[in-house]
């Protein structure tokens, strides 16, 4: 494999749950090695679907995922030696401490940086004796992030850690996160539904809904080329409309997409939420969309 | 699999299974315990009151035929804990392995922390079976030592007596369980209606192998040799059968109109009534001497099916999918 080739792929990746419910309806995705990619998606858009394929916990019923150049649902040794994730509800077991915690690792993962994870945890004041289920949700999350931290996998995956933690414990996995990832060179990818924690922490952004990707880009690209108009636009000709969506004041609004190098000032330069919403307003049938405004 | 490792995953199996690892520890100390009172209480009412429990002697106190009633007694009712351990051992410590992971969610975890869910799997099975071996391997020990002390006459290495509930075959039974309900709760992914489950199958299964031992052991049991007395309570009979004075062998259910005075000794000609003759009942038995012999057998087909399970929770735990 050359450095360029991505690290994870889904090629026209579709997968149909027993329930006859697709989940994700033919995708086609690359990562490139490096930084951190946030997953942004409504509930059931496929984002934990997308995950779970790549670590091999799921089987695709159409198209192919690969991690690595790797079929994780073949090659899924191969795959889960590269790969270390992070369950949407970090469900750590009950009766074991958070050192017994890091001895399973160290018995599962051959090269398990026991040391190193007890420090990060020590350092969050986590104490190694502690029962994992006395601890938050914060702490609880923060476990399972140096149990993936301390795998030095190339690639992690973090299914929604932060959904269920307040903002402090946000920000502290978030800062965790980023140190580790930037010391190490790894990939990662972190599913989210809150933007505001993805724009400090992530590097690019793909915006998943009603499973497929509407967008996959980097986020000061993302950021660049987006406008938002609350009012009737004055439509610059490089620029193209995206969506309408419900604007915080209850009333349509437009957001566009510039084709050109420089940002075109249709409206305003759009936030990364407003291009977020308006890319998941892109993906509803029309009939469910605002009406844009004459 | 390093020592190190074993003693490892271990701790972590004790930790993650504390109660169900107590509460059956406790139970299995509490049946050694009992045993073992229940063997020397035999043997102190065989030493104060010698030759009085041997059949043809003289009438014993009542006292020491009371106590030593009881404890035959207990002797029995512990073999009947004994047949029934293997499979409460088994169901209980082996269910919950696989299915709680699936249940509370931590398989993902241990799954994706592992590069190989064969080796999670060996690591997570291999300290619990091997502490139902070690339970049961007691238990089964206790189990013969009392049995030997309720039929101090006979050889219990060489007897069929209380088959099935004492030595060796407890622990390979225990093994068997174990390893069908770590099959059916990784199949299912739930503790409780797996305990519900593998309860079910195992009693089927159980059924099913008497069932068939018996038949196998029919098809093989042989008449007693003419001129001996048959130990009724060392051989396994399986059936009954009166010999002719001219050497054949008779069903006892085809003698109706025969006329046959039947017993195992030969009795006084007077007692003998006219028109009638003498037929020796037989025992159709497998000779006691082959107990070791059938245990192998039970064994054998019993590890046997242990291995297919084994297999069968490898494969579910490899294919499984995880949500």
């Amino acid at each position: 494999m050359s450095p360029d080739s991505p690290v994870l792929e889904a090629r026209g990746l579709a997968k149909r749950y027993r329930r006859g419910v697709w989940a994700l309806g033919g995708i086609d995705l690359a990562l490139k090695a490096g930084g951190i990619t946030a997953l942004v998606g409504p509930n059931a858009s496929g984002k934990s679907t997308l995950m779970r394929t790549w670590v091999g916990f799921e089987r695709p019923t159409r198209g192919e995922a690969r991690v690595g150049g790797l079929d994780p649902w073949r090659q899924r040794s191969d795959v889960l030696g590269r790969i270390a994730y992070v369950p949407q509800s970090p469900s750590l077991y009950a009766g074991l401490t958070v050192s017994d915690h890091l001895d399973m690792a160290a018995l599962l993962r051959p090269g398990f940086d026991r040391e190193g994870a007890r420090h990060r945890l020590t350092e969050l004041a986590i104490p190694a004796s502690a029962d994992a289920h006395q601890l938050s949700g914060g702490q609880q999350a923060q476990v399972a992030l140096a149990l993936v931290l301390g795998t030095r996998a190339d690639i992690l995956l973090l299914d929604e850690p932060l959904a269920s933690l307040d903002p402090l414990a946000r920000r502290e996995f978030l800062h965790v996160l980023t140190d580790g990832v930037r010391a190490s060179g790894a990939t990662a990818v972190l599913s989210s539904h809150i933007v505001t924690d993805v724009e400090q922490a992530c590097d690019a952004l793909i915006v998943l809904g009603v499973g497929r990707v509407l967008l996959h880009d980097a986020i000061p690209s993302a950021l660049a080329s987006h406008s938002v108009a609350d009012g009737p636009p004055d439509l610059h000709p490089a620029d193209r409309p995206v969506a309408t969506f419900l604007g915080p004041d209850g009333k349509p609004w437009q957001l566009f997409r510039t084709e050109t190098a420089t940002p075109v000032p249709t409206g305003r330069p759009a936030s990364l939420e407003e291009i977020v919403m308006g890319y998941l307003a892109s993906a509803r049938p029309p009939a469910a969309q605002p009406q844009a405004a004459a | 699999m390093s020592v190190s490792r074993i003693l490892g995953w271990a701790r972590l199996a004790y930790r993650l299974q504390r109660w169900e690892l107590l509460i059956l520890g406790a139970r299995t100390l509490f049946f050694i315990a009992l045993g073992w009172l229940t063997i020397l209480r035999l043997d102190e009412a065989r030493a104060a009151f010698p030759g009085c429990f041997d059949p043809g002697t003289a009438v014993c106190p009542a006292r020491a035929l009371d106590t030593y009633n009881t404890w035959q007694m207990l002797a029995d009712r512990l073999g009947e804990a004994a047949w029934l351990l293997p499979a409460l051992i088994g169901l209980v410590l082996g269910v919950p392995i696989v299915a709680r992971e699936i249940e509370h969610g931590t398989g993902q975890i241990a799954w994706s922390l592992s590069t190989s869910r064969a080796r999670w799997l060996l690591g997570r099975v291999l300290p619990v079976a091997l502490a139902v071996v070690v339970a049961l391997l007691l238990v089964g020990f206790v189990a013969d030592r009392v049995t030997q002390a309720a039929f101090p006459r006979d050889d219990v290495a060489a007897s069929f007596m209380w088959y099935g509930r004492r030595g060796l075959l407890l622990a390979v039974r225990g093994v068997a369980w174990f390893a069908i309900g770590l099959a059916v709760g990784a199949r299912l992914g739930r503790s409780l209606p797996g305990l519900l489950v593998g309860g079910a199958l195992v009693a089927a299964l159980l059924i099913g192998t008497s069932e068939g031992i018996s038949a196998w052991q029919t098809s093989v049991a042989s008449p007693a040799l003419a001129g001996t007395t048959p130990n009724y309570g060392t051989a396994l009979v399986v059936d009954t059968a009166a010999r002719l004075p001219d050497g054949r062998l008779v069903s006892l259910r085809d003698t109706g109109d025969l006329q046959l005075m039947i017993s195992e000794e030969p009795p006084q000609a007077s007692e003998i009534p006219p028109g009638y003759t003498w037929a020796q009942e037989v025992p159709i038995q497998i000779p006691g001497s082959d107990y070791p012999v059938w245990v192998a057998r039970e064994s054998g087909i019993l590890a046997a099916l242990a291995l297919m399970a084994f297999a069968l929770t490898a494969f579910v735990v490899g294919r499984r999918r995880l949500s």
